[in-house]
């Protein structure tokens, strides 16, 4: 498989501040890939992503992205390739209305007419929006918003989407609705994913899971292997996964438990099969 | 004493427009003093409308409430509200957006001083709030917008609870922070109204958050107040949950299988760790 | 929601004023103001008036909104009417003391001058009842293309005007959450010493303004993440058409004018 991100040694600090948000990160993606990255909150996870979409320049290192190396003449046609889906829903609605905001990135295109009406209409009905083609970002709840943003990435057809936080203002059933909605156009489209998220749970389902900590990649893997190792987890601020969360009380309590990481109803298994075998 | 009441309670927004919005039909509820209540309910509930009521920042259409020997209603004065309030700290969702003084210390003695406090007692009371969210004396001369996202939360907290509240309202004060930000926060709150007798009331999304902390759930449902009841008696029961477009919290979900699966929990737990404490229980008398 | 009433304060009642283009309503309002002033005779007047009152009730919406848009102005415009009749001269005098006089020439004209504020005013309030400001705003911009030759950046303006109009509404609820957040923490709006009212705002406006800083620079980053490097070259997605409906109106705009003309010299 090909790389389709590449970055590597990626320095970076905001004007003004000596600190590296980005201190020496490195790491390849694979197209059509799913990468999930965790970290606390100023960890540098948003500024990673802004770097690779070109959004800020790295002060050393390098950003390649489906064969183009990022610089100055490059960064339109890098960012043509990623969908960019940010945290919060209203600061990222450009249109006066749904339909005008999904048209937003085709218009930067210079999509000629004809063609932009039916990829809009083809992207909200994707995301089961069409009904709604016509309405004022006003007066539509959060996750609606997103499923607009998503919208307009999907009628894009990038080859890469980044969604920073994008469910982190909704309520769980806007939650539940944007992250089943990006399972199935995963599905279908094949692009590749990096998801950022403070939800552990969440990151579960990626192939790859990427732990940043001040501005380090410290730990990237399977999220199985990453997601049992809760003494990193914990000690780096953040949630263990459901199953994890159970076996790391049970050891605490002197209760016995398998190494190997078990996702919640792996462990109920487990439990109800000790429990019977003590019968 | 600041026991609650709502009576008969009905607000509607924009009254008497073409855009009138019934936001909540017939409020009956008690809460009384030193609770941890929890509202939950699905967007456009009502939940904000009810805490907003409560705070005197709206009055509503109909009906009373007794806030101890206050009572807010439709025709209740300025001054009359301005009274409650007094007593009562509210904590908006993303407070940090309320910041605006030039230093950390002044924004926390702001509150204080607009109830009447001096400018030294005032700082007085700003500086043991900081030092109850945690943070350090030496950013309280520092420029709030210097701060990170979660350190401007903690001011804006401690500005609340530096008015020395009996009552602390919360919209949703976890949303945006990582985890263990979350977790602090909410430890935080669970601690205050332990030790300081604060009467708790907290309006979430997440289910775990009010069953692991409350003492009391209502569930609102499109303008109505559908349940009220002990976490137990609400968590226990997934159906409910699901009839109001509620979630089912992580810990339920995990016990109702272990249920399944021969295990027997009483009480019902309402986090992990009381599930966890049972299940080797279980284990460990069977092993006997 | 709340802000909706206020602003712009579109109808949807899918009349056929609703209908027409946007670029023609816009030329025609405007266009009908300048002719207001044309007319000098209670004739005159009165067809004007006949023609407003015809154009509001074809655009079916209740009359109460009409009255809305001039409830607002109605200090200025009485005031105005006032002045004009105390101060004008000519013809017989009813009063007189000073140099302030009620004259003939002077209640007709302030009579003139009422009517005509009205007019205006509800020519306008067509307008903006029938049209939502989105389409107001593309109309510009298409109004304005020929300026483009000489540099001026219409595009970039119309993009603005748009984002604009589309955060009213956020920037309302943020300032209605603002204020509720320091109204707990004991601010009082509205009472006290002027100086105390204006320092009163403090706590507001800071918030909001670094609220929209926030706002605007993420709003850039998600614009430039898509692919916005400026107006050159963009297609449009929302096109305007002009309808026969559009030439009719313009039609029955000349004809309106020719009758007024008429009135003016001809009685
Ligand atoms: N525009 C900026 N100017 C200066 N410093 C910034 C800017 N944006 C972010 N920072 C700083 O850079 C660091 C990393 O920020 P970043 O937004 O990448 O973190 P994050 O991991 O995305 O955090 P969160 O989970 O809160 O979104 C933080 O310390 C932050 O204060
Ligand atoms: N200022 C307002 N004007 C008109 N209607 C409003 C206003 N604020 C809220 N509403 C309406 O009142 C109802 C209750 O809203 P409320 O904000 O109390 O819900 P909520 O339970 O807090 O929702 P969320 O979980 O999204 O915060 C909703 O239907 C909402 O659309
Ligand atoms: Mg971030
Ligand atoms: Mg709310």
């Amino acid at each position: 498989m090909n790389n389709i991100i590449s970055v590597q040694n990626a320095i970076f600090s905001y004007p003004g501040n000596d600190i590296h948000v980005l201190n020496d990160i490195s790491f390849d993606v694979s197209q059509g890939e799913w990468v999930a990255i965790i970290g606390h909150n100023g960890s540098g996870k948003s500024t990673l992503a802004k770097a690779i979409d070109g959004l800020l320049s790295l002060d050393s290192g390098q950003v390649v992205v489906d064969g183009l190396e990022l610089n100055e003449n490059t960064v339109w046609d890098v960012r043509s390739k990623i969908g960019f889906v940010f945290q919060n829903p209203d600061n990222q609605f450009v249109g006066a209305t749904v339909a005008d905001d999904v048209a937003f990135g085709l218009e930067n295109r210079h999509v000629d007419h004809a063609t932009m009406v039916a990829k809009v209409d083809e992207a909200l009905k994707l995301v089961r929006m069409d009904k709604y083609a016509d309405r004022e970002p006003a007066g539509l709840s959060g996750g609606q918003k997103q499923r607009v943003a998503l919208a307009g990435v999907i009628a894009m057809q990038p080859k890469i989407v980044i969604l920073d936080e994008a469910t982190s203002m909704l309520d769980p059933q806007g939650r539940q609705e944007v992250i089943e909605l990006l399972h199935e156009l995963k599905q279908r489209y094949k692009f590749t994913v990096l998801t950022i998220t403070h939800d552990i749970d969440e990151t579960a389902l990626a192939d790859r899971l990427f732990v940043i900590d001040d501005g380090s990649l410290i730990s990237s893997g399977e999220p199985e292997k990453i997601l049992s190792d809760s003494k990193m987890l914990l000690e780096k601020g953040l949630d263990l996964p459901l199953g994890e969360h159970i076996k790391h009380d049970l050891k605490e309590l002197k209760i016995e438990v398998p190494e190997e990481y078990m996702n919640s109803s792996q462990v109920v298994n487990w439990l109800c099969q000790q429990l019977s075998s003590m019968e | 004493m600041s026991t609650i009441e709502f009576n008969g309670v009905n607000f509607s927004y924009q009254v008497g427009t073409p855009f009138e919005v019934n936001a909540l039909h017939d409020i009956n509820v008690r809460i009384s003093d030193r609770s941890y209540t929890a509202i939950v309910g699905h967007t456009g509930s009502g939940k904000s409308t009810l805490i907003q009521l409560l705070d005197g920042l709206i009055r509503p259409t109909t009906g009373t409430i007794k806030v101890g020997n206050e009572t807010i209603s439709s025709t209740s004065s300025n001054s009359e509200l301005g009274k409650i309030r007094s007593k009562i700290g509210f904590v908006f969702q993303f407070p940090e957006n309320q910041l605006f003084e030039e230093t950390v210390l002044k924004d926390i003695s702001f509150g204080p001083q607009n109830f009447g406090k001096s400018e030294d007692e005032a700082i007085v009371l700003a500086k043991e709030a900081m030092q109850l969210v945690g943070l350090d004396d030496s950013l309280a001369q520092r420029s709030p917008f210097e701060l990170s996202g979660g350190q401007m939360r903690r001011v804006a907290i401690a500005g609340v609870l530096a008015m020395k509240p009996e009552i602390l309202i919360l919209d949703e004060p976890t949303a945006g922070l990582d985890p263990r930000g979350q977790r602090e926060t909410m430890q935080l709150f669970s601690q205050l109204h332990r030790k300081n007798n604060i009467n708790v009331i907290l309006v979430t999304h997440q289910m775990e958050d009010a069953a692991a902390f409350a003492n009391q759930v209502l569930v609102m449902n499109d303008g109505n107040l559908v349940k009220a009841g002990s976490p137990n008696e609400i968590f226990s029961n997934p159906e409910g949950l699901i009839g109001n477009h509620l979630t089912i919290p992580k810990t339920t979900k995990v016990a109702n299988e272990l249920t399944k699966g021969g295990f027997r929990f009483d009480p019902y737990p309402l986090t992990l760790e009381e599930l966890s404490r049972q299940v080797a229980k279980q284990l460990e008398s069977g092993s006997n | 929601m709340f802000s909706k009433v206020l602003f712009g304060r579109f109808v949807p009642t899918n009349s056929v004023i609703h209908k027409l283009d946007p670029r023609a309503k816009l030329v025609l309002s405007m266009y009908f103001i300048v002719i207001i002033f044309f007319a000098n005779s209670w004739q005159t007047y009165a067809w004007l008036a006949a023609f407003t009152l015809g154009t509001i009730l074809l655009t079916k919406v209740p009359l109460g909104f009409f009255w809305d848009g001039v409830r607002p102005l109605i200090f200025i415009i009485v005031l105005t009417v006032i002045l004009q009749i105390f101060f004008s001269s000519g013809g017989h005098v009813y009063w007189q003391w000073g140099i302030l006089s009620i004259t003939q020439f002077g209640l007709i004209n302030g009579a003139y001058i009422f009517c005509r504020f009205v007019l205006i005013i509800c020519m306008s309030t067509v307008l903006t009842l029938t049209t939502q400001p989105l389409m107001i705003a593309d109309a510009v911009e298409s109004l304005l293309k020929p300026l483009t030759k000489i540099k001026v950046p219409v595009y970039e303006l119309a993009l603005m005007l748009s984002i604009a109009l589309r955060f009213v509404p956020t920037l309302m609820d943020e300032s209605q959450k603002i204020m509720n957040a320091q109204r707990a923490r004991g601010v009082n709006f509205g009472t006290g010493s002027l100086w105390k009212r204006v320092k009163s705002l403090i706590p507001i406006l800071i918030p909001l303004f670094i609220s929209a800083f926030n706002r605007a620079e993420d709003l850039a980053t998600a614009m430039e993440a898509r692919g916005y490097s400026g107006g050159e070259g963009r297609t449009k997605y929302r096109l305007l058409h002009w309808h026969t409906a559009d030439s009719v109106a313009c039609f029955v705009m000349v004809a309106a004018t020719i009758i007024l003309l008429t009135l003016r010299y001809f009685t």
